[in-house]
């Protein structure tokens, strides 16, 4: 296989910051790269530089030689006739990545339009061909239309079109399933590998998902610090992965050690409950129309049971969390936590009721008012006591509440932005077990996190579960999270749940076709003897 | 102060705004000790005396000093802007953010009543008042400040939505705040940057208001001065008295220049993409 792609000691700085630092990577015609890497550790600025999109206050040394061309020698007006023919990108979120006042057929006949002297007609012809090769057949999904008339995957699927328009030789995709679901995931990434080989393209996948590129890849690259630290086939790296390269990027296997007691008490159960959207109106004097999001559900959680919640976006799991919780009516059906039922009028109960059930949300970035410090955070939940607190009993059980999660008590005087996504999410724990509550909620709360802080916050959770007694509803659309920490999983789709069971014999012996093929889709390591256990 | 003295060094517009802004409140500020003529005088031997030594800015056809008045004036504009924003943002925030906390009927109230207010010709409305309760200062800032209040709303409920569906606000909602103490607490804090530009830059279209009500007679009332009344009466003299129409214009010019400045330096400094670390 011949070159596509030669870096040699590529450093870049902005101002005093050293952002990459001595990269050296070749990927060949053809061959798929997985180039792994925590947020920060320079693997999306390695990608703007080969398309020399770079910033412009940025100082690049070194060389990215593409087909023999060093890009970084290149005037921009050369660049520009590179982008698009010869190296390509695809973007985390297809839904900014595309206009959406154009439509997809007239976004992909651009870049012919751009690169070879066509008509519209032709480049018109050319773009259908391309979407369907990226599995958007005309006949299915004609190319008028437009952005927000697509799904996730279709959006990425016309991104992607765009990027295999001219057969680049370098394609380079940035995460290209972080922001979609399981089952389509798993189809994005089969596509971006067939249309890779057909083409003869050198295909850069990005990520900081191990799990996700594990057998797409041929070659794995991590990077750390703007370094490339290990650069393996694929073989070779599963087999002889040092254990802290294992940890830091492999979902974590979380022991359960404990085979629950038999506890039959029930700590948060669910009766034909069901709860309604009500969609915006289209004017004024419209009757706002409902959508049933989940219907007539019923399950219940054991004391110190972790249940897991599985479905795709839009399945009703986060408004069945919401309604939980007390965010959300409940049109029909009832709840229960800890035998008190709701919804119910008395304001006391409610008060009573929301001591017991906390939760903590999926984006650490927008879970704190940034105005606050830690120690007010914290505190805030400390209402819902009948007596007031004085100021420096909150100080202190805010000082534990910190604590309990592995941080210092530095950190109450300190506002988020100081914190990391891992750090922020375990704030967003000790705040949730402010009122020491019974059940608390999880809403996809690793999700936004890279592999490393998730597997320490599944840590965190485990040593919490034993400690306390909590139970758990831990809601996710990642079966490998939920394969760790769940007792039981329930399957969730179009507000119904489907299956549920223990773990293991969902994860075993699923009965609905559904969570069978969420189960086949899901991005599971082949576990060599040894490689797994290592981060234990 | 160092953060204010540092923005201040680093953004010149701000700067000038600000410093613009400071010598027309210093003005009507020093009015009220020290004028270099007493107002209300008539300096029958000078009437419209072009600018000099003993009347810097020229006398006008009666003999009053132009700068005694225009100075005097900055004080009426600056009262009546500052009360009319300020009973746009008594009113409107408060209004804003009960639409963004309650939704549903309550929020359609509010908002369709703001459509109705903007629909409403704000000078036929500073008439229909001036001819129920008579001219004066007051009812120029009642007219103004009606027209204030929609805007604050509307801005308020627009910003505050979005504030409502993050993470901390669901997080205090399981705490189980009420909705007033969520919008006190966490809303409100947050959407102050946003306020405190538009409170500006209303600030400025006030003094504009205040000027115009004035010029067609149904502001502040003589013998008390105003800029808008001031441009009113210099204009059959304009000719032979440019000094009467110059120096009442430069001076709105001059003031709602500087509070747009200093509206648009506050924009960039309340920047959410930098606001981040500047807390």
């Amino acid at each position: 296989m011949s070159e596509a792609v030669t870096i040699k000691d590529l450093s870049l700085r902005i101002g005093e910051a050293a952002i990459l630092d001595g990269v050296n990577l070749t990927m060949r015609a053809g061959e798929i790269t997985a180039l792994i890497g925590r947020s920060g550790s320079g693997k999306s600025m390695t990608a703007l530089a080969m398309m020399g999109l770079a910033p412009g206050a940025a100082e690049i040394s070194g060389e990215i030689a593409i087909e023999g061309e060093n890009v970084l020698a290149m005037r921009e007006r050369a660049r520009c006739g590179l982008r698009g023919r010869k190296v390509a990108m695809v973007f985390q979120e297809p839904m900014t990545a595309l206009n959406p006042l154009q439509t997809i057929g007239a976004q992909v006949a651009e870049t012919f339009l751009a690169h070879e002297k066509i008509s519209c007609a032709e480049a018109m012809a050319k773009a259908k061909a391309a979407l369907a090769r990226a599995g958007l057949p005309p006949e299915e999904t004609p190319p008028e239309r437009r952005p927000n008339e697509l799904s996730g995957g279709q959006r990425q699927r016309a991104v992607i079109a765009i990027a295999i328009a001219m057969k680049p030789k370098v394609i380079i995709a940035d995460e290209p399933t972080t922001a979609l679901d399981v089952t389509t995931q798993a189809e994005i990434l089969d596509l971006l590998k067939t249309l890779a080989k057909e083409d003869g393209s050198a295909l850069l996948l990005i990520t900081h998902d191990l799990a996700v590129v594990s057998h797409v890849a041929d070659r794995i690259a991590v990077m750390k610090d703007g370094r490339i630290v290990t650069d393996e086939s694929t073989d070779v790296f599963y087999s002889a992965a040092p254990a802290s390269l294992a940890k830091e990027y492999m979902p974590a296997r979380v022991r359960r050690d404990n085979v629950k007691p038999a506890s039959q008490e029930t700590a948060l159960a669910a009766q034909n409950m069901s709860c309604d959207y009500v969609n915006a109106r289209r004017a004024i004097f419209d009757k706002p129309s409902v959508f049933r999001a989940v219907k007539t559900v019923s399950f219940d959680i054991q004391k110190g049971e972790t249940l897991g919640l599985v479905g795709e976006s839009g399945c009703g799991k986060s408004t069945l969390a919401r309604a939980l919780l007390g965010l959300h009516p409940i049109a029909e059906g009832s709840a229960a936590i800890g035998g008190e039922r709701f919804p119910v009028k008395d304001k006391a109960a409610m008060r009573r009721l929301r001591r017991k059930i906390q939760m903590v949300f999926q984006d650490p970035y927008s879970s704190f008012n940034p105005r606050q410090r830690i120690a007010d955070i914290l505190a805030e939940p400390f209402h819902l006591f009948d007596e007031p607190m004085t100021a420096p009993q909150k100080r202190d059980r805010a000082a534990a509440l910190i604590e309990s999660v592995g941080l210092s008590t530095d950190a109450l005087d300190k506002r988020p932005h100081a914190f990391s996504g891992g750090q922020r999410q375990r704030i967003a724990i000790a705040r949730a077990l402010a009122t020491d509550p019974d059940v608390i909620v999880l809403d996809e709360a690793t999700s936004a996190l890279d592999i490393a802080s998730r597997n320490h916050i599944l840590e965190l959770l485990q040593s919490l579960l034993s400690a306390r007694g909590l139970s758990l509803l831990f809601i996710t659309h990642d079966l490998s999270v939920i394969r760790d920490i769940a007792d039981r999983v329930m399957v969730m789709k179009e507000g119904r749940i489907l299956e549920s069971g223990a773990t293991e014999r969902i994860f075993e012996a699923p009965e609905n076709d559904y969570t069978r093929r969420l189960i086949a889709a899901a991005p599971m390591i082949e576990w060599r003897e040894g490689a797994g256990e290592k981060n234990d | 102060m160092n953060a204010v003295a540092a923005s201040l060094k680093d953004d010149k517009g701000l700067a000038a705004g600000a410093s613009l802004v400071a010598l027309f409140v210093l003005l009507a500020l020093i009015s009220f000790v020290w004028t270099p003529h007493d107002v209300a005088a008539l300096d029958v031997d000078a009437r419209l005396a072009p600018p000099s030594l003993s009347h810097w800015l020229g006398t006008n056809h009666l003999g009053r000093d132009v700068l005694s008045m225009i100075m005097v004036g900055a004080r009426t504009s600056i009262a009546v802007a500052f009360f009319a924003v300020g009973i746009g943002l008594l009113i409107g925030v408060p209004l804003g953010l009960l639409a963004a906390g309650t939704r549903g009927i309550v929020e359609d109230v509010v908002m369709r009543l703001s459509d109705v207010i903007f629909a409403f010709p704000a000078l036929i409305l500073a008439i229909l008042i001036t001819a129920v309760y008579g001219p004066g200062a007051i009812n120029a800032v009642i007219a103004i400040g009606i027209f204030n209040i929609p805007v604050f709303a509307r801005l308020t409920r627009g910003a505050a939505l979005p504030i409502w569906t993050r993470g901390y606000v669901m997080s205090a909602r399981t705490a189980g705040k009420n909705g007033l103490r969520i919008s006190l607490e966490h809303v409100l804090p947050n959407i102050l940057p946003v306020l405190i530009v538009q409170a500006t830059v209303q600030f400025s279209l006030a003094v504009l208001a205040e000027a115009a009500l004035s010029y067609v007679g149904i502001g502040a009332q003589p013998p008390s001065p105003s800029w808008g009344r001031m441009l009113a009466e210099s204009q059959t003299m304009v000719s032979f008295a440019p000094w009467l129409a110059i120096f009442p214009g430069l001076a709105i010019f001059l003031f709602v220049f500087g509070l747009n400045l200093l509206g648009d330096g506050f924009r960039r400094r309340f920047d959410p993409h930098r606001i981040v670390g500047a807390m």
